[in-house]
């Protein structure tokens, strides 16, 4: 930790990070590291011990998700397969479950009530599974039309049957993925009357690859991120069929979280994450919410300047590498650390630098506030 | 040493061509398409000396979705013949007025217009309004041509 700078981050030195889950209380990180293993961490003595090495895919892990609740781990892969880890006497078990893709695996979400879980994949379809009593397995209903293209993401609604659905066809949909086996009747709600198991309720074009999408905490509103650099907003009690499309600055965001009903963060290839508010119905750009690491602090910062050094030295300048920004690449996920439903007081990134941060917001905003020439 | 005996004409295939829910880029293809800037009022507030009134003119309906390339070429040539009218001084001020979609219909007339292949006076003011464009505009700009599927 850099003195000053609100930020904790740690490298745990396994290379690039394409995705982490916390346990319950925060004790635990589960990460993927860009192979076929799943490492699992534990906070000791002030530092993180590894204490599991879950191998069981045969290829880079894709997907991963730990359910708080009922402390079970969903992980998907490249080569195809879903796995349900549960905790038994200090190992964790791994189930296969019957996803049927014939593509790889590409993203996986428990829903609300951790009572099954949703597998996306480059097969243009998405298994909903959920488990079945009667043969002790995992099994799948599948979620094809219209969908064209990898599935890059998934979220649940808080109401445990809507689904929403990005991928590389350049649409985001909301699906119904009721499953009657262990679903309750849903109630209507602003996306829809009747919702049975595949019904697509909305559909939404953007002019990139979805790359993540989110329901707000009441799963009346939606944020999606794309490759052409924005941010789309969808209010359903407004216009569930309208789609507000904010083209950014920036590079093109991989991850983008809801932090209150109002109020989302993204990050993606900036390696920065950003702030964003909705304000009467409209979503607007606050800030960026980076901190420099302060070691880092102090780079060349002018042309004139690297070639005064070089000229003074007689000799080929050493070039600094290193960002301003805390990552030092792209950030891949966004996830809730602190605070509740609705009020997220911390959250963490992690990327392909290999580092997790963790986010204060409010110390993280008033930091900004005070430094805007370092941001 | 071992060597293949058996036929491998198999993998030249394309399988996924044979997928019949394969995505279609031009599927999108359902409104009526842009027809291209209208020549007339551009060339008329080109004469006025009006530079300002012809860019945006020229920037309205794009042939993004037209099939026909010789329409987007004739698009892209008028464009870059507004661009060349102005001088290197006037660029930053001109760029401080555009809207971002209109950011992002230029950005793609200065890439087509390099594609194209302009000469080395073209391509210096290419240059400069593209430089013009990204320190306003951001990287945002520069991936929204290259995300995009409709294409000059």
């Amino acid at each position: 930790m850099s003195s000053g700078v609100p930020v904790l981050h740690w490298n745990f030195g396994i290379g690039p990070i394409t995705c982490h889950a916390w346990n319950k209380d925060r004790t635990q990180i589960a990460v993927s590291a860009s192979s076929n293993d799943i490492h699992i961490f534990e906070w000791r003595n002030g530092d993180w011990q590894s204490i599991h090495t879950l191998s069981e895919h045969d290829l880079p892990v894709t997907g991963l998700d730990w359910g708080t609740k009922t402390n079970r781990i969903v992980s998907c892969s490249q080569d195809k397969n879903a796995f349900v880890w549960t905790f038994d006497k200090n190992v964790w078990k791994p189930e296969l479950v019957l996803v049927r893709f014939n593509r790889a695996a590409t993203y996986v979400k428990w829903s609300p009530l951790e009572n099954k879980f949703a597998v996306g994949s480059g097969a243009k379809l998405v298994s909903v599974c959920y488990y079945e009593k009667e043969n002790d397995w995992w099994v799948s209903k599948q979620i094809k039309k219209p969908i064209r293209s990898t599935v890059t993401c998934l979220d649940w609604h808080s109401n445990n049957v809507l689904l929403a659905v990005g991928s590389c066809d350049f649409k985001c949909r909301v699906f119904s993925a009721y499953v009657k086996e262990v679903d309750e009747k849903p109630s209507p709600n602003p996306w829809g009357q009747k919702m049975p198991f595949g019904q697509l309720m909305s559909e939404y074009s953007v002019g990139g690859w979805v790359h993540r999408v989110a329901f707000s905490p009441s799963g009346c509103r939606l944020a999606f991120v794309s490759h052409d650099s924005s941010v789309s907003f969808v209010d359903s009690t407004v216009d569930s069929q309208k789609v507000q499309n904010l083209l950014t600055i920036h590079l093109p965001f991989t991850t983008v979280e809801w932090i209150t009903e109002n109020s989302v963060v993204t990050a993606g290839h900036d390696c920065s994450p950003v702030l964003f508010v909705v304000s009467q119905d409209v979503l607007k750009e606050v800030c960026k919410l980076d901190v420099p690491s302060a070691a880092k602090s102090s780079t060349v910062n002018s042309a004139l300047q690297l070639f005064k050094n070089i000229d003074r030295n007689n000799a080929a300048e050493k070039i600094n590498v290193a960002l301003k920004t805390l990552h030092q690449n792209r950030i891949t996920q966004i996830l809730p650390h602190s605070g509740t439903v609705g009020n997220v007081v911390k959250f963490t990134t992690c990327g392909t630098d290999g580092i997790v941060a963790l986010w204060d917001l409010k110390e993280t905003i008033e930091f900004c506030r005070n430094h805007p020439s370092l941001v | 040493m071992s060597k293949n005996m058996q036929n491998t004409s198999y993998r030249k295939l394309d399988v996924d061509s044979f997928d019949p829910e394969q995505y279609d880029e031009n599927d999108e293809t359902v409104d009526t398409p842009g027809l291209g800037p209208d020549e007339r009022a551009v060339q008329g507030f080109l004469s006025s000396n009006r530079l300002e009134d012809a860019l945006h003119a020229a920037l309205l309906s794009p042939p993004l979705k037209t099939k026909d390339q010789n329409v987007k070429d004739r698009a892209t040539q008028l464009v870059t013949k507004v661009l060349q009218s102005f001088k290197n001084a006037e660029i930053e001020a001109t760029v401080q007025k555009l809207s971002i979609e209109e950011s992002d219909i230029l950005m793609k007339y200065v890439y087509k217009s390099m594609e194209i292949g302009a000469d080395a006076a073209v391509c210096q003011s290419l240059l400069a309004w593209h430089a013009q464009l990204v320190a306003k505009f951001g990287h945002g700009a520069i991936m929204r041509v290259f995300s995009g599927r409709q294409r000059l």
